[in-house]
């Protein structure tokens, strides 16, 4: 695959998916506050992406306005969300929904409790996108429902395809929702925390069932996560997000083997090991600042062990360190040494 | 029997209505005056404004005592009591059901609209329900019985009109509810249109709680009709209805002496109420999956 590097310096092959300089805003009754500010990252085909946050970081509202789906006072005021060479911010709202949604791009919920309609079976709600915009007869929409219920790894998908949410466990409300993703063979599949409110046990088969989608379809996986564990299992390159920016980006290698940024040093460093050394786990003290309270220069720097003077000032660039993309001064090369 | 599909929310809650026995006799006792209405002119011998003469044919039989020929006796203008009580049950319950079904009908594209596109159009909505529960409901019927000729249909859109509201806020509340669920973005996700949403994945979701609201909706404009009609400003003589044969009781003789005056239609109106209420709680408990 060809290796080209654009005009940020980012390496790109073959990118499905490129969102850049993306900005969301969100209006209230105490102003207009940008949730997520400048956003920018490429999805390989066939590769996974994380983006791992705290809560409040925006790595939701990020997946939620690639899938047109924000909140009414949500509004994308920047950016472009480039999918297999389109932008779709410059596509009328129809012809998203018509052609785009649920088709070349789906997203899988966190919740399958509430991600499933109680009232619809199974298989009415895996053939909704088929019936609904690609003119499928009825009776092969339910056959091509029971195939992807097959790929998903569901025992006599015949008899499931009839069932309703109720009679499913978790873990196979939430292969149904990977099929309701999966059935139109969508060139990227968002999945939002899709095992956070599953057992163990079933976690790993869904992402198990995940990596294997993506390797036998080709499918691009952008997956949200505050699972660090869960990143380190499943994704190939990360994006670490706080107080609504990218602070740190690179593959899951270099960035678990050499993070970079002082918060994603902090996030690692609180992650339970097998064999870390026994005693009190260390974490980052204070909080995620709300979105209408965002400290003045970086973000982080409130909490940051190696704050210094600048960071209350000036909001950092990001550098290109080793294989990661860096939002910190710490990395400045014109550094001026009094600052250190 | 198999109504519902196996398995899904109806059939689950029909199994659960089945089994409570309240519920199971609050349904038999709307369905015996639905039954009575219909067949009124069978179950009696008799019109609802025929008059029946004394024994020597000079004089109206007014305010005869309950006898093998008139069952419940007759009242001040000598017309069968038990007669007028199964006529009633007509009147009674059409001005209920189609007052609920108008009110329904308003209740709900109102509630919808609101609770579904939010902003400017709920705010002036709402807003609207909020001047209609304001009204003051009998100085309305008051004044428009006293303006218009009054009739059965003039009831049941007075009903109508001042019901509606109720089923507004419920379906608006509902929606607000549904429509940040998951499977609603899950839906938007794959490209669905809104009216396709509504129809598809919030409508069917709000019916439970709208049918038990239709039938705590339609106790009260039973209630209501009677109320209006007691008063002289719902429905008018000749026609029977539950509450207008109630005026009479107005008079202390009548209270005090002639029980069969005003005993039936008082009872038939508070068991058919009775018995809506009690299939509406039991509709609340076999909808609600906590149960």
């Amino acid at each position: 695959m060809p290796l080209t590097r654009n005009s940020k310096g980012v390496t790109t092959v073959s990118e499905i998916l490129r969102v850049s300089g993306l900005t969301v805003e969100f209006s209230t009754e105490d102003g207009t506050f940008s949730a997520i500010e400048d956003v920018g990252f490429g999805l390989e085909q066939g590769k996974t992406l994380a983006i791992v946050g705290e809560s409040g970081s925006g790595k939701s509202v990020t997946s939620l306005a690639i899938m047109q789906l924000l909140a009414e006072n949500g509004r994308i005021t920047a950016g472009e969300i480039v999918l297999d060479g389109e932008n779709l911010l410059d596509l009328p709202p129809n012809d998203i929904q018509h052609r785009i949604l649920g088709q070349q791009i789906s997203m899988i919920f966190q919740e399958p409790m509430t991600a499933l309609n109680p009232i619809l079976t199974v298989g009415d709600q895996i053939t909704e996108v088929l019936l609904e915009h690609q003119g499928i007869a009825k009776k092969a929409a339910y056959e091509r429902a029971i195939e992807v219920l097959r790929e998903v790894g569901i025992p006599s998908p015949e008899k499931r395809i009839r069932q309703y949410p109720h009679e499913l466990s978790g873990g196979m409300r939430q292969r149904v929702m990977i099929a309701m993703g999966l059935v139109s063979e969508p060139k990227v599949m968002i999945a939002d925390e899709p095992t956070t409110a599953l057992d163990v046990t079933i976690e790993a088969q869904i992402l198990d069932l995940l990596d294997r989608l993506k390797r036998e379809f080709g499918t691009s996986i952008l997956f949200v996560t505050h699972d660090l564990n869960v990143v380190a299992d499943i994704a190939d390159d990360v994006i670490v997000m706080y107080a609504g920016q990218i602070v740190e980006r690179g593959s899951v290698l270099d960035v678990f083997e050499q993070p970079k940024h002082p918060y994603t040093q902090g996030l690692l460093g609180a992650m339970p090991s097998l064999t870390g050394v026994e005693g009190d786990l260390p974490t980052i003290p204070g909080v995620v600042p709300s979105i209408a309270n965002r400290p003045s220069g970086c973000r982080f720097h409130n909490r940051c062990p190696f704050a210094h003077p600048r960071c209350t000032a000036e909001a950092p660039a990001v550098y290109r360190v080793g294989g990661q993309d860096v939002r910190c001064h710490l990395f400045d090369p014109h550094r001026s040494e009094e600052s250190q | 029997m198999q109504i519902f599909q196996k398995n899904s929310f109806y059939d689950l809650a029909y199994r659960r209505f089945m089994r409570n026995r309240l519920a199971i006799i609050g349904a038999a006792i709307t369905l015996a005056f639905v039954f009575i209405a219909v067949f009124a002119p069978v179950l009696t011998p008799y019109g609802p404004s025929e008059f029946f003469f004394s024994a020597d044919g000079t004089t109206y039989s007014r305010y005869a005592a309950p006898s093998g020929a008139h069952l419940l006796g007759t009242d001040a203008l000598g017309r069968d009591v038990l007669t007028r009580i199964l006529y009633g049950a007509r009147v009674t319950i059409l001005v209920a059901f189609s007052a609920v079904l108008i009110s329904t009908v308003i209740g709900t594209i109102v509630g919808l609209v609101a609770g579904y596109f939010g902003g400017i159009v709920d705010g002036v909505l709402m807003r609207i329900v909020d001047v209609v529960i304001s009204f003051p409901v009998l100085f309305l019927l008051i004044s428009i019985s006293t303006i218009l000729t009054p009739s059965v249909w003039i009831v049941v859109f007075a009903i109508g009109f001042v019901r509606w509201t109720n089923t507004a806020r419920l379906v608006r509340g509902e929606v607000l509810r549904i429509k940040e669920l998951d499977f609603v973005s899950a839906a938007r996700g794959v490209g669905s249109t809104s009216t396709k949403i509504i129809l598809r994945h919030i409508i069917p979701n709000i019916l439970a709680p709208v049918m038990v609201q239709i039938t705590i909706g339609t106790a009260q404009a039973v209630l209501m009709e009677a109320s209006l009609s007691f008063l002289g400003v719902g429905v008018q003589q000749p026609t029977p209805s539950w509450g207008n044969m109630l005026i009479d009781a107005q008079r202390s003789l009548v209270l005090r002496e002639m029980p069969w005056i005003w005993i039936p239609p008082g009872t038939v109106t508070l068991l058919l109420v009775l018995g809506i209420y009690f299939l509406g709680d039991g509709l609340r408990d076999a909808f609600d999956p906590k149960q």
